[in-house]
């Protein structure tokens, strides 16, 4: 299965929408500005301010100066030591940076799934009910997903110094009850 | 140090580049060009001579890789020692070794030899009991990498201490 969330750095992940080779390009541009800034000078200099900046720099040139701009909408997310910390960077095409709060959604029909997750949002819910609440907001009320047709992967802030982590089909099953 | 780092570097960046961790065997492969490529630096002196083991998920086994200063690489079957010290070092392992060791035993090896090599080489480093700086241990499976920590191998040093000054008194 073609990947659209993936692992940046430590305490860094990346989601992308849109154009899958545009979004491929910026994720591994992403991962060698994060290594090598990582590599200069210490681990924990790296983090998503900073490359949501890069992001933002690099689709806003592209979209003025360019044939055309990058299709493609992304998202670079933080865990921090506590949920305060946290961040969240929403890209878009032109180069718009948002910071958001909670939780983001990226592609279509991206506002009524998030109208859906903002009735039902709870910041103290556990990992498996949390994957729950995305999952049925991102079907809808009349369709079901199965976890053979979702990518899930978290942010784990009691992991050692990796936090992504990419869940299994049978563990996003289990925490959708499917 | 330094190479280490980059080593790590590189193994991590292809794994989230490439979205898979790299092969057991593509690591050491990529350590034998590291190696090769220091050449000229260890004509002048800094040499780097390193061992690479590993737990190959492909092998489900443990694998064991030891190097020269040109970059080549040879694969080992059981043990593998490096460094001035290495000659006394691989006395100690190979009189020791028994295919049945547990982690324990296989601990009480390693540092058994590297109290031999620190005794007859001047430069192998010893253990410093006064100021509790231990070498660094660690046993490889397939749950990962586990360093033995410094209370545990305090203990284990005064076992074997104990041991040789009963044999000589």
């Amino acid at each position: 299965m073609l990947r659209k969330i993936s692992e940046i750095y430590d305490r860094i992940g990346f989601a992308g929408v849109g154009k899958y080779n545009e979004f491929d390009q910026l994720r591994i541009a992403g991962i060698r500005h994060a290594d090598l800034k990582g590599y200069a000078f210490s681990r924990e200099d790296v983090d998503a301010r900073s490359l949501a900046n890069q992001y933002a720099q690099i689709l806003g040139n592209v979209f003025t100066h360019e044939m055309k701009p990058m299709e493609v909408e992304i998202l670079v997310s933080e865990v921090g030591q506590s949920a305060e910390s946290d961040q969240l960077f929403h890209i878009l095409y032109d180069g718009t940076l948002v910071d958001e709060d909670h939780f983001c959604v990226l592609g279509g029909d991206s506002e009524a799934v998030a109208g859906r997750m903002a009735e039902d949002w709870n910041a103290e819910a556990g990992r498996d009910e949390t994957i729950a609440l995305c999952v049925s907001a991102l079907a809808g009320e009349d369709r079901t997903l199965n976890s053979l047709e979702l990518e899930v992967a978290i942010l784990d802030r009691s992991a050692d110094r990796r936090r992504f982590t990419r869940l299994s089909d049978d563990v996003v099953a289990s925490a959708i009850g499917t | 140090m330094e190479m280490v780092r980059l080593f790590q570097l590189q193994l991590e960046h292809y794994e989230k580049v490439e979205g898979a961790p790299v092969s057991l065997e593509g690591k050491a492969n990529q350590l034998s060009q590291m190696v090769r490529n220091h050449l000229p630096a260890a004509m002048t002196g800094f040499g780097v001579v390193p061992i690479f083991a590993g737990y190959d998920p492909a092998r489900t086994s443990g694998r064991i890789f030891q190097y020269d200063m040109t970059g080549g690489r040879y694969e080992e079957h059981d043990f593998a020692t490096t460094g001035s010290g290495s000659l006394h070092a691989t006395t100690v392992v190979k009189l020791g070794w028994r295919s049945d060791l547990d982690d324990g035993g296989a601990t009480d090896l390693a540092l058994r030899a590297l109290l031999e090599a620190a005794d007859e080489d001047s430069a192998t480093g010893g253990v410093d009991v006064v100021r509790g700086i231990y070498p660094v241990v660690a046993t490889i499976d397939d749950s990962g990498f586990n360093r033995i920590d410094d209370e545990a191998l305090s203990q284990r040093y005064a076992e074997l201490l104990d041991e040789l000054r009963e044999v000589r008194s």
